[in-house]
């Protein structure tokens, strides 16, 4: 038997294994299908249920909220002086967020391995040393182009803008087989199509021996003369998360991968980065912003690909646009209206495309312990940033107009939809940042990778400064933004980190 | 949750009058649910964005604290005037995730034009699922 729930486990647990893994998202899966499959006993620990690929392709989007997603979709970053707020989504499942993504695939963009190996002293960060990594996910997790005849029509819209500005978009690649193009990879694949990981590497770890454990809430990681030596937690109920018994887990590897916002809670918990003082700081969220256009002719943009295309056209001034689109309820939210105003509002939804658009951010954000189990999390949006922030909406407005929609809503809160003639008038470059509508879905840099330890959290290897026998391999080693969807970069240094681990002597 | 169907009411109200009374019983069961899996964290946010808006929205049309004393016609012109206002967030907060509940029910996606895949043919665990007339979920 692979799979344990921990919240039908009476009274404390004690387990032992070779190898610890504290999440089994993008980046503990990983390591723990390598690790397992190099002869190692590993114990996978996650916080969050079990949910199959069957169950969770037949969930509505709120029921999918409610079962699989942190907080149920309401975690924030809280936006310090001229900064959003940011509602960050996050996985707290078996899969954890490779099941919530859209599946967009980047390999790391070779400006950014240049930044990291002339900035953060990562010599051995180019593209052609990671490339075989790259490959061997890749090949994993089944990533290809979307073909043109998944994309939606608020996508072809969108490009057939995006062309008459002379700014074509590109195609995408994704993580999927057979993707039918239900427009529902953010809230649980219906099919199966999306290979994420509890589909792909989790069984690769289950066949070769490893053991996993859901509703298990890690506390800190044990410490044994210096070295680290395990993990110990809490039992949490199955439908409330309120802490049942206490579990412990000895292993003399420790892998943190409990992604941006909770590896370094534990962390901080476990006393590292008492020193370095890096451990929670450097936080990049890629902050999202999505503009609306209606047009005359029904869209239905949920008939297709979730996310198909994407534009570079502005990478060199810090965004990047892609392909998107929300269930109605999230529509409905998002335009003005009370009653029967809302009404009104609500019949034009199968006549607005969406296109979204990501700040290639610094590291503005600190996770920092908060009074409950969660972290408290500010963002602080760099001036810089904040700066590109009209431009990126109105790009993305000219594009919608250029093909053709009548009207604009733009992600300033209370904002009445616009017309051409309003969007130039309307003052973007003074609304405050508090009044802007901003999302993430890519929490990185928390326990960043580096050449020192005064500088970094982790080394090149993912091994922790301060405290030998922990491992850290999620999205909080990525020692900058990405400007492009982390999942694959996670996912191959992951690999890389793996290997690592195997390649040492025990 | 008194509260919060008073909300509901005005938000979800058409040129014909309020919504029935069974899809509202509806969607308070279901924002229970979601509150309860939540976490305490999220659950005091968002009874605290609702607190605010029961107290604060009737102050922008000259009426006395609390929302749910006021017909809805005048619940609605107080929500839209907060809406509008610079202190829109708890309006905002709370209406984003009625929405998220409240169009997924199957006569609502019909009403909308919404033909998308998979909604409510399971339950979770202590969740209910919606009927609507000639279409239940399996």
């Amino acid at each position: 038997m692979s799979l344990h729930d921990g919240s039908k486990h009476a009274g404390d647990l004690s387990l032992d294994a070779d190898v610890v893994v504290v999440g089994s998202g993008t980046g503990g899966a990983v390591v723990a299908a390598v690790l397992a499959e190099a002869g190692r006993r590993v114990v996978i620990v996650e916080e969050g249920r079990h949910v199959p690929q069957q169950e969770y392709g037949r969930l509505s989007p709120s029921q999918q909220m409610r079962a699989m997603w942190r907080d149920a979709g309401l975690t924030f970053a809280v936006g310090v002086g001229d900064s959003p707020m940011i509602n960050v989504m996050m996985g707290k499942c078996v899969g954890g967020s490779s099941t919530l993504t859209g599946g967009v695939c980047f390999r790391t963009p070779g400006f950014i391995l240049r930044t990291w190996r002339e900035q953060r002293g990562l010599a051995e960060f180019s593209e052609e040393h990671l490339a075989p990594y790259f490959e061997e996910v890749e090949r994993e997790i089944n990533v290809v182009e979307v073909p043109a005849a998944l994309r939606s029509r608020s996508t072809v819209l969108f490009n057939e803008g995006a062309t008459k500005l002379g700014h074509p978009l590109k195609p995408m690649r994704r993580n999927t087989k057979d993707c039918e193009g239900n427009s529902k990879c953010n809230f649980g694949c219906p099919t199966g199509a999306k290979r994420s990981v509890d589909l792909t590497y989790l069984p690769r770890a289950f066949a070769a021996g490893a053991q996993l454990w859901t509703h298990c809430l890690v506390q800190q990681v044990t410490n044994a003369g210096g070295r680290a030596s395990g993990v110990e937690g809490r039992l949490l109920h199955g439908v409330t998360g309120e802490p049942l018994g206490r579990f412990v887990v000895k292993a003399p590897r420790v892998v943190l991968a409990a992604g941006g916002y909770h590896s370094p809670l534990i962390a901080m918990a476990s006393g590292v980065g008492r020193a370095s003082g890096q451990v929670g700081k450097n936080l990049t969220l890629h902050p999202g912003f999505r503009v609306m256009g209606r047009f005359d002719e029904p869209v239905e943009g949920w008939r297709g690909a979730l996310q198909s295309m994407y534009s570079d056209a502005w990478e060199h001034e810090g965004m990047t646009l892609t392909s998107l689109f929300v269930p109605p309820g999230v529509l409905a939210a998002m335009l003005p209206g009370i009653g029967p105003k809302h009404a009104d509002n609500a019949q034009l939804i199968r006549h607005l495309g969406i296109f979204g658009g990501m700040v290639h951010d610094d590291g503005g954000g600190v996770v920092r312990r908060g009074p409950g189990r969660e972290p408290f999390v500010t963002y602080r949006m760099a001036a810089k940033d904040k700066a590109i922030v009209p431009k990126l909406i109105r790009v993305m407005a000219d594009i919608w107009f250029a093909a053709g929609a009548k009207e604009v809503t733009i992600p300033v809160l209370g904002t009445a939809p616009l017309t051409a003639d309003q969007l130039r008038a309307f003052d973007l470059e003074h609304v405050k940042g508090r009044d802007l509508e901003c999302s993430s879905q890519h929490p990185l840099g928390t326990c960043r990778m580096g050449a020192t330890k005064e500088s970094s959290v982790v080394d090149a290897n993912g091994e922790a400064w301060e405290l030998p026998g922990l491992t850290i391999a999620d999205g909080s080693v990525v020692p900058t933004s990405l400007g492009v969807n982390p999942q694959l970069t996670i996912m191959a240094m992951a690999l890389r980190i793996a290997r690592r681990v195997a390649d040492a002597k025990a | 949750m008194s509260a919060l169907r008073a909300f509901a009411e005005a938000l979800f109200s058409t040129p014909a009058g309020p919504p029935p009374p069974d899809r509202i019983d509806w969607v308070s069961r279901e924002m229970e649910d979601y509150l309860v899996r939540a976490g305490s964290r999220a659950r005091w946010i968002f009874r605290l964005s609702l607190f605010a808006l029961m107290w604060g929205a009737p102050l922008f049309v000259g009426a006395l604290p609390t929302l749910r004393r006021l017909p809805v016609a005048r619940r609605i012109e107080a929500l839209t005037k907060m809406e509008e206002s610079f202190i829109a967030a708890p309006v905002l907060a709370v209406k984003a995730f009625l929405c998220v509940v409240w169009y997924e029910h199957p006569d609502v996606q019909r009403e909308v034009g919404y033909v998308g895949r998979a909604t409510f043919p399971m339950a979770l665990p202590g969740t209910s699922l919606p009927s609507a007339a000639g279409e239940r979920a399996p």
